[in-house]
């Protein structure tokens, strides 16, 4: 239902498929980046793996074309990017590997189409980013305010993300292959809305309806996705398990990818499921 | 050496070196005044806490991935916070470099004190501009499909007014012309039957077919007449207790001797709105359904499972998109099951993969009727051996802009 019909997945969203296995790993980017976060870490898995990388529609090399502001006005919009790339590959018994705001489009579409997942492994996951009474997100809504203010100021030589400096970088030339393709959001004002969905959104209700194993990566001193948060999440998913990270920040597939490799593989083997 | 740490002390913006972890392992003096806050202190801390949490967030989404990836990231507009908890501005540029194989970040902050004033201003007119440019552009557009929907919704409705009335014709036809001749030709056949003698076998059996071609017929008048008129249910819209409707629908299957009886697992399900007469049918017929396609070896257990969704309510239009609150039924047997690629085609009238029952191939197309007047759908997956689940989506409410 709501399949997107007459349009090509493939390139819309920069699907990538490749590695020598035949259950697929989909890999998910978070909010202001593309698929290519996730360089480090699918060499590790590409030889037992079907490895699945795509861009969200706006994000990355897809083709911001196909940008609808109504579709993507929620997180809804961004599930149907998923389950619209699982169904053009005819993919099932997928493991979804997300990254941040992605780690609620996986919930979502676990829930919406249970079949076409085997378990989940969630990377900084956060269900709701601003505190109420009871709850503790780690932000104000006043900090997200600023925050879509300060996006927009930064797009004032947003040439910086997308420029030539960057495109041709003589000191690291093994990043050279992926330069052509765009690193972060084309267009400031997906970005901005991006941003909105993700810090704006309240996913804490649908956590109770995960029924797949899900493995939560919770990194050291993350300030977008702090520990109590990630902490809730354990205690509202019932099949999940939790992982404390010696990575700090909120990249650890960045700037830990050998801790991240290390707790993913541990979760596949010890999953009974597979 | 003296002179170019005297410099890099003195230099006219903040300077940090920070390791892969993100902890400041240098600060500047220049920094520290900008932080009013000595830079002895700011050695050691995670860089991130020298900013405000929008900054923080940006760091961690932009600037930090972009640093780690492309080795650089220039000018790029953050905000410091000083010890006293007041905001700086800064333009930052930042570099990757390797000392004895050691991994680390170099990153100056310039104030922006008087620029970040001319920005916003630049910002604002040019925020007012666009959303003037936009809503002008969105209301033309709007104007334009408006426009055109009209056109396409009258014409629609014309066809639509048309089919409605050759559909009200069939069940009139259903209802009292093909009944009428069925009910002669039954008239005539029992009286010459009970006549006449008949010579052969071969006469008897073709007199057996007749009387059968008969009953299958009524049969099927019948069903389709059920089905013309389940669209005319007259009860009202109300909120829905699933669990309620599936007991209901049970008691009725094992009332009406379809089975003596059915072993029924339902979770919570939630409530959703709906005209109660139509959805108890159509939880009969998929009990039904269950019983006619029974595992012979082991007994018919119904699993029913709900959760709330949110799917689309635009259904045709392709660029159009409300994401609301739906309801997920799934009504799973442990039944035969069938090849999943039927899954569309059992849901079309009078179509039958099991041609042992006694079913009329009417039951699921009377659900897909049922779905469609609610603007829900449905769905059968299935495997072979294992069981069939039948999908219902629909939404939690009836009226389009609730929820």
């Amino acid at each position: 239902m709501g399949f997107t019909l007459g349009m090509d997945v493939i390139s819309r969203n920069n699907v990538k498929v490749f590695g020598h296995g035949s259950q697929p790993m989909v890999f998910a980017h978070g909010f202001g980046c593309g698929q290519h976060m996730w360089r480090y870490i699918w060499p590790a898995f590409e030889n037992d793996y079907k490895i699945v990388l795509f861009d969200y529609v706006g994000s990355g090399g897809s083709d911001a074309l196909a940008y609808n502001t109504e579709r993507y006005d929620s997180l809804h919009g961004y599930v149907q990017d998923l389950l619209d790339v699982c169904h053009e590959l005819g993919l099932s018994k997928c493991i979804f590997v997300g990254h941040s705001v992605s780690c609620m489009v996986g919930v979502l579409a676990s829930v919406k189409a249970p079949e076409l997942f085997d378990s989940l492994i969630l990377i900084g996951p956060s269900a709701r980013y601003i505190d109420d009474e009871k709850y503790t997100g780690g932000f104000k809504q006043t900090d997200i305010e600023e925050l879509l203010e300060m996006m927009e100021k930064n797009y004032i030589g947003w040439s910086n993300f997308l420029g030539p400096a960057i495109m041709q970088n003589q000191e690291r030339p093994e990043l050279g292959a992926e330069l052509t393709e765009s690193f972060c959001s084309t267009d400031p004002k997906i970005a901005k809305q991006f941003a909105r969905v993700t810090f704006l959104s309240d996913n804490r209700k649908d956590l109770v309806n995960v029924r797949h194993p899900v493995l939560i990566l919770q990194c050291s001193e993350d300030i977008i996705a702090p520990v109590q948060v990630g902490e809730f999440l354990h205690r509202q998913i019932s099949n999940s398990e939790y992982k404390l990270m010696q990575a700090t920040g909120h990249c650890p597939h960045l700037s830990a990818p050998g801790e991240t490799i290390e707790l993913m593989s541990e979760f596949l083997t010890n999953n009974p499921w597979k | 050496m003296e002179i170019a740490e005297h410099i890099l002390q003195e230099l006219p913006c903040g300077c940090v070196v920070f390791d892969e972890a993100g902890t400041v392992t240098f600060a500047n003096r220049t920094l520290g005044l900008l932080l009013n806050n000595p830079a002895e202190n700011i050695v050691g801390q995670r860089l991130e806490m020298l900013l405000t949490i929008s900054s923080r967030i940006f760091y961690q989404t932009h600037f930090f991935p972009l640093l780690r990836l492309k080795g650089q990231a220039n000018e790029i507009f953050l905000t410091l916070k000083s010890e006293s908890g007041s905001p700086v501005p800064v333009m930052v540029n930042a570099n990757a470099t390797t000392n004895n194989g050691q991994l680390s970040y170099i990153c100056v902050f310039a104030p922006v004190w008087e620029r970040q004033k001319y920005e916003e201003q630049l910002l604002e007119t040019n925020r007012r501009h666009q959303q003037a440019q936009q809503e002008n552009a969105m209301l033309n557009e709007l104007r334009d499909e408006l426009e055109l929907n009209q056109f396409e919704l009258d014409r629609k409705i014309s066809i639509l007014r048309e089919h409605s009335q050759e559909y009200l014709q069939m069940g009139k036809v259903f209802m009292h012309d093909m009944q009428e001749p069925i009910r002669k030709i039954s008239l005539f056949f029992d009286k010459l039957k009970s006549k006449g003698k008949f010579a052969n076998a071969d006469d008897e059996m073709h007199l057996a077919v007749i009387n059968k071609s008969i009953l299958r017929l009524r049969f099927l008048t019948g069903s389709l007449l059920d089905f013309v008129q389940i669209s005319k249910a007259a009860d009202p819209v109300t909120m829905l207790n699933a669990n309620e409707l599936l007991v209901q629908a049970r008691n009725q299957v094992i009332r009406d001797g379809y089975s003596p009886e059915i072993n029924l697992v339902t979770g919570n399900l939630p409530e959703f709105e709906g005209r109660a007469s139509q959805f108890r049918r159509l939880f009969v017929e998929l009990f039904k359904n269950a019983i006619e396609n029974k595992h012979p070896d082991r007994e018919l257990t119904i699993q029913v499972t709900g959760v709330a969704i949110e799917e689309n309510a635009y259904q045709n239009h392709l660029s159009k998109y409300k994401y609301i609150d739906h309801i997920k039924i799934e009504f799973a047997d442990n039944g035969i099951g069938f090849d999943d690629q039927f899954n569309e085609y059992i849901f079309g009238l009078l179509n039958k993969l099991n041609a042992d029952t006694n079913g009329s191939g009417l039951g699921l197309a009377l659900c897909k009727q049922i779905l469609s007047l609610h603007y829900g759908k449905i769905k059968a997956k299935s495997v072979i051996g294992q069981g069939t689940t039948i999908v219902i989506v629909v939404p939690l409410h009836q009226t389009a802009l609730q929820g």
